[in-house]
């Protein structure tokens, strides 16, 4: 089997990421997102409160009012000497003054609460919404079809967890807030300015859409160069983790300094994009900003014009008073200086989250992208049931761990019958190819009869671990059918399928945990017994007992500690406990020694005994006492018979077993 | 082990587990910053220049004020332009600091990156074993990448913060020093909380961050192994142990924000508070001395102690004064989670290669002797796997090792390349104690063909030429016909530039491993080691290969570990090991036959001409 692990992520668009998201909030947290959004509210208003109290009401109706009043009533006495310095008695402090403040501090109170609430719950909205997200993924992970793991690595995979699902925290708890807190403050604004004066609303209107191209501009070209970062930061990781990967091999031919040569110019080219990203995205913060200066200055410049030449204003606060106009005054510019600012600024906020949100959409629209990957079609209905026998011998279902087993088949017609579980594989002409056009298969036909031992040998590529794929329907046959006991394996439960079925592969694969938790991996419910009686079958007990803390010994990174014939003992002994009517041994013991293998055999013998096995090896004594032998060449069965047979034939299998020169191609 | 994690837990919740002093990490990390030093000056330059100027725009806003309320339009002018071109003026440098902020930062990243790298490089085998490749890749990329973000912040943030702040008190005191006291409350005791904030979150944080290690290792093993969870039916047990690392990190992670929840509310509260004392205490001491002027028969009241104007540019004072604080304690928080990421590159950069090159070391090595005195080795130092290993080879002599799983003959032929050091004994190789070699020099002699071997992405004449940087073609097409690699060379249709992938994938296992041999060959090496190299391919060509290996590289001293007995049993000496490392026995087939139990029970379990040819 060779893979290209190219096939690139699928990905979903960004709005229909967005959307997702957004649906996702609503579906899971609805009450919560609402309080949000009215805490959100809240808050935006007693900000906008603040500068209008500052300006309209501070200002324009107690300290202006109270030094016009003193004036009046302290008129200088003679023409020409144009002042007078005076200590005053003027209090403000009467009681609408207090009243004011405290309507002032109620709604203060409202906006830190309401700051608070708002946090508070969409704590649990953005992390519940990762968790879910993190969930679903790995769970539909795991009804993807093996193609999906052949065509797409497994760095690829992890970093959908990790880089993709992080990029959105950000988006989530920070991102989405702020911008509808932004939005709604500048509505707010917008409104209060549009209450106050409508020429100096124009102004600020003026700047924000300004602000928005700037931002737009800035943002887009950012955008480009983040990508071309995470493309280079992608670079840089494949090189640190293939190098990494062998560096005893880098060690053993002192490739030390080459490779640091090699990684220096990945690393620069990574610099470069950086720096160009950041660049522009640094360019938007002190641009907006100053961007709003320049409007206050100008604000302040109209507004001194408009006071000076007397010009009359409108604002549809106006209407209040009956008369539509107004005259400009000190505190509808000062209140206006603070609108501007609040405008604005939400527009800053927002722009600095476009690098976030862009990023956080990329991420999410490989999340769906992969939560959209078909699933394993699994059509079978035929189930995998414990069973005892009645008094004809005929299985009955019983929930009961029997140690028996049956298959239950549902009929169109409503009946259900059951089949012992025997083992009884048949493989009748079939074809298979991983692509469509390519077949690798052709014209397979095995029958193995329940506790008969099936041996396949040839070259590598003859297509024998791909044979076994096919029982356990990793992959589906194009034309031809598999049986088992009878039944069409296309009508079988998945997972039914593979639980009847022992897998050793040719590969390894521990978990991280305890020798005891990997062995046990094959009967969840085993007992500590049990493991160590299986592990004894595999010939395991001896070595595990020698380990630091014997069948407690945490193994990690796949058991990297334990060599790899030590590896394949633990997997036997996994399969072993499982005790599955059918083995499957891909090339399981080839890192064993023949010693171990030996005694390994003796105790497989055992557990082999009345099932029926597979097995691929290259291995003479694995395959000898087989009672059929198939010799594949090129994805075909050119001989088959038994061990004495086929070396009377002379053929193929002659010419593997004295170890002649062999003729390839 | 679930009380482990509790424990494991607690003590990252108290802090107890905690590798490094903060000064440490930041000392180390400071040095990284190295050519770029002058790009952070800069961006603190630009960013000093940037805050006072937006500072003295704040200030200078109450003249502009002053000269609308007293209808002075020439007034207004002017101190409009001035406004404008200082925020122009500041607009340019803040966008200089962002430039070299940019560079410093992204300048800081490489580096760390390149000397990570550079370090790893160093390591010893040992080394490499205590890091898992995904860990160190995790480590380059990601931590490096959350380090470089936080640094750009700091660049930009943490010196602009403060500026910000104390430019903007020196202004409160100057304008109005009867309510600058107001900040000296509210700064210390906003400050405190923020910075308790941060530190409560902080340890969680790490814990969650440890967490993240383990879904990610949770998925590595799902993937990787979908096979065999797909045959064992095991998705639940899988989705269950996932869910479970997830809901953990979804429970701290939701009690950390909601302890950072209080950060707004708390500024908020800060500000409104700011506000309503500003707005009192304001307007009693702008009432409290006016001067009254009469102009044209309007009379009107100013203000002496305070303009209103002030109060205008004292708000905006608090704005960016209470705006600064929030910013620090948003860049702790920052700081926080990249100190864990911190704390992480710095554990590779700390990390001592235990295998070093000693002073004045030989820089030859004369010849293929290889020597092993009273050899004990383990991997932790109480528990040995070869013992009292005490053997001697000649130059030119082909040694067969053979001995069942688990009995250290890897072990035993990595000393020769000091890929580990002994613990007691000495290994000498042409006389001289490996340890005395130029390590170099050491592992160009001595080629060690390890039985986990990788190809890597390249042409296989680039992956060959690791062998011999300046490999002639002729050079590189003779060390593959001894490795009998060239028969299937030429027909590739692309030759030596056949492009290898990732991993190798794209080459069977027997193609890979005589690869593997034509690359140690080109090394020319006096020491050549097949650690179980041949396993892949069939017997006739693995039968080739010791073939051309004894009739070309005569005075190469050869190291066969296989588990067939085929493969050694022509060798002139057979190590017969078992498991534990000990030596059962020593000498050639014959002798070996004659009164070796081990060694003719092997040869008797293989008798008959032994393995299918499973390679073409």
């Amino acid at each position: 089997m060779s893979m290209n692990k190219q096939l690139p992520m699928k990905k979903r668009s960004g709005m229909g990421a967005f959307k997702h998201l957004l649906g996702m909030i609503l579906r899971y947290y609805p009450g919560y997102f609402f309080l949000v959004i009215l805490a959100i509210l809240v808050v935006s208003f007693s900000s906008v409160a603040n500068s209008y109290f500052v300006g309209n009401i501070l200002i324009d109706q107690f300290i202006t009012p109270a030094l016009n009043q003193f004036a009046a009533n302290n008129p200088v006495g003679t023409i020409g000497s144009a002042y007078d310095i005076m200590t005053t008695e003027i209090t403000i402090f009467d009681f609408h003054f207090f009243e004011v403040i405290g309507v002032m501090i109620v709604i203060f109170a409202l906006g830190v609460i309401g700051s608070y609430v708002y946090n508070f719950f969409m704590a649990y909205i953005s992390q519940g919404v990762q968790k879910k997200i993190r969930d679903e993924l790995f769970a539909h992970m795991q009804d993807l079809p093996v193609s999906y793991f052949d065509n797409h690595t497994t760095g690829d995979i992890m970093s959908i967890y990790t880089n993709d699902v992080d990029a959105l925290r950000e988006m989530l708890a920070r991102s989405i807030p702020m911008i509808f807190s932004s939005i709604v403050s500048m509505i707010a604004c917008f409104v209060i300015m549009m209450m106050t004066d409508l020429y100096l609303m124009g102004v600020v209107v003026a700047f924000g859409i300004l602000m928005f191209f700037l931002t737009k501009f800035f943002a887009s070209h950012s955008g480009k160069h983040f990508v071309q970062q995470q493309i280079q930061l992608g670079r840089t990781n494949g090189y640190v983790e293939e190098m990494v990967s062998g560096q005893k091999v880098v060690k053993v031919f002192n490739y030390e300094r080459r490779n640091v040569a090699a990684f220096t110019k990945v690393n620069d080219r990574l610099y470069e994009e950086a720096v160009k990203a950041n660049r522009y995205a640094n360019t938007l913060m002190p641009t907006v900003n100053q961007l709003g200066n320049v409007q206050y200055a100008v604000i302040a410049l109209l507004g001194g014009i408009f006071v000076v030449n007397s010009i009359t204003g409108y604002g549809f606060s106006d209407l209040a008073t009956g008369t539509w106009g107004h005259t400009y005054t000190i505190g509808i510019i000062v209140s206006f200086l603070l609108y501007s600012k609040s405008f604005v600024q939400p527009i800053g906020q927002m722009a600095q989250q476009l690098n976030t949100i862009t990023m956080a959409l990329a991420g999410a629209s490989r999340i769906f992208g992969m939560i959209d990957e078909p699933q394993e079609v699994d059509e079978g209905y035929v189930e995998l049931v414990n069973a005892k026998e009645d008094e004809n011998g005929n299985p009955v279902e019983v929930l009961e761990n029997t140690g028996r087993w049956a298959w239950k088949h549902p009929h169109a017609d409503g009946t259900t019958t059951y089949t012992w579980l025997k083992g009884k594989i048949n493989v009748n002409g079939v074809d298979f190819g991983y692509v469509r056009d390519k077949i690798v298969l052709h014209d397979i036909t095995v029958y193995a009869e329940p506790g008969q031992k099936v041996a396949f040998v040839g070259p590598t590529g003859a297509g024998k671990t791909t044979i076994t794929n096919l029982l356990n329907r990793f992959y589906d046959i194009a034309d031809g059918k598999i049986r088992y006991d009878d039944i069409n394996i296309n009508k079988i439960k998945k997972a039914d399928l593979r639980r009847s079925l022992g897998m050793v592969f040719q590969d390894t694969k521990l978990f991280t945990g305890t020798v005891l938790e990997n062995i046990r991996y094959g009967k969840l419910d085993a007992t500590d017994e049990e493991v160590y009686a299986a592990a004894k079958l595999a010939n395991a007990d001896t070595f595990i007992n020698q380990l630091p803390d014997g069948y407690h010994t945490v193994l990690k990174n796949g058991g990297a500690s334990l060599s790899q014939g030590q590896r394949q003992l633990l997997a036997i002994a996994r399969a072993a406990i499982a005790n599955p009517p059918v083995l499957i041994l891909d090339e399981a013991t080839s890192s064993i020694d023949s010693r171990t293998e030996a005694m390994v055999t003796k105790g497989m013998d055992q557990i082999m005994e009345g099932r029926t096995v597979f097995v691929i090896a290259h291995r003479l004594s694995t395959i000898k006492n087989s009672d059929v032998i198939m010799v594949l060449d090129h994805g075909r069965i050119i001989e088959r018979g038994s061990h004495d047979g086929l070396l009377a034939e002379k053929g193929k299998y002659y010419q593997l077993y004295t170890g002649n020169a062999i003729e390839n191609k | 082990m679930a009380k482990e994690k509790k424990e494991k837990v607690r003590k990252t919740l108290t802090g107890e587990i905690r590798k490094y002093s903060i000064k440490h990490v930041l000392g180390t990390l400071a040095h990284q910053i190295k050519t770029f030093k002058r790009d952070v000056a800069l961006t603190w330059i630009c960013v000093f220049l940037e805050s006072g100027l937006e500072i003295l725009i704040a200030f200078f806003i109450q003249f502009l004020l002053q000269r609308v309320r007293n209808n002075d339009l020439n007034g207004i002018i002017t101190w409009a332009a001035i406004i404008a071109l200082m925020a122009i003026a500041a607009a340019g440098f803040g966008i200089l600091a962002g430039y070299w902020a940019s560079s410093a930062s992204a300048g800081f990243g490489r580096n760390l990156r390149q000397s990570m790298f550079e370090k790893v490089q160093t390591y010893s085998f040992k080394n490499i074993d205590k890091f898992s490749p995904a860990s160190i890749v995790t480590r380059t990329t990601t931590d490096v990448s959350n380090v470089q973000f936080a640094f750009m912040m700091i660049c930009r943030t943490v010196v602009r913060a403060p500026f910000m702040m104390i430019f903007a008190l020196i202004m409160c005191f100057i304008m109005a020093p009867g309510l600058a006291w107001i900040f000296l409350v509210i700064i210390p005791v906003l400050l405190f909380l923020l910075m308790f904030i941060a530190s409560k979150v902080h340890k969680r944080f790490v814990l969650i961050f440890n967490t993240y290690d383990e879904l990610n290792e949770s998925v590595e093993e799902d993937v990787d192994g979908i096979r065999v969870v797909k045959s064992f039916d095991r998705k639940g047990y899988h989705i269950g142990h996932f869910n479970k690392v997830s809901d953990f990190i979804y429970r701290n992670y939701v009690q950390n924000e909601k302890i950072l929840s209080f950060n707004n509310p708390i500024m908020n509260l800060a500000i409104f508070a700011a506000m309503i004392l500003i707005s009192i205490l304001g307007a009693t001491i702008i009432t409290q001395n006016v001067e009254v002027t009469q102009i044209e028969g309007v009379i009107s009241a100013s203000p002496l102690n305070l303009g209103v104007e002030s109060l205008s540019s004292l708000f905006t004072y608090v704005m960016i004064i209470l705006m600064s604080l929030m910013m620090v304690s948003m860049v702790y928080v920052m700081i926080t989670i990249a100190r864990n990421s911190a704390e992480r590159i710095v554990e590779i950069l700390d990390e001592d290669p235990d295998i070093k090159n000693k002073d004045n070391p030989v820089m030859e090595v004369k010849n293929g002797d290889v020597d092993f005195n009273h050899v004990y080795f383990g991997y932790n130092p109480n528990k040995y796997v070869l013992e009292d290993i005490d053997v001697h080879f000649k130059q030119g002599e082909t040694i067969g090792i053979i001995g069942p799983t688990g009995s250290s003959k890897t072990s035993l032929v990595s000393l020769m390349a000091r890929l580990y050091d002994v613990n007691e004994g000495e290994v000498k190789i042409g006389g001289v104690n490996v340890k005395d070699y130029d390590i170099q020099t050491l592992r160009d002699s001595v080629a060690v063909v390890l039985q986990k071997n990788v190809l890597f992405t390249g042409t296989i004449r680039d992956n060959l030429k690791w062998g011999k940087e300046d490999a002639s073609d002729e050079e590189i097409w003779a060390a593959c016909d001894i490795a009998q690699a060239s028969e299937f060379l030429h027909n590739f249709p692309k030759g030596l530039d056949t492009n290898v992938v990732e991993g190798g994938s794209n080459v069977s296992g027997g193609q890979k491993q005589r690869l593997c041999i034509a690359r140690a060959l080109l090394k020319d090496p006096r020491i050549l080691i097949l650690d179980d190299s041949t396993s892949a391919c069939d017997t006739h060509t693995d039968a080739l290969i010791r073939e051309g290996l004894s009739k070309t590289k005569p005075d190469v001293t050869k190291f066969i570990i296989a588990q067939r007995v085929l493969s050694i049993k022509d060798c002139d000496t057979i190590l017969v090991l078992e498991a534990g490392g000990k030596i059962v026995d020593i000498g050639n087939n014959d002798e070996l036959m004659k009164r070796c139990s081990v060694y003719r029970e092997l040869y008797e379990s293989q008798l008959g001409g032994g393995d299918f040819d499973v390679n073409e």
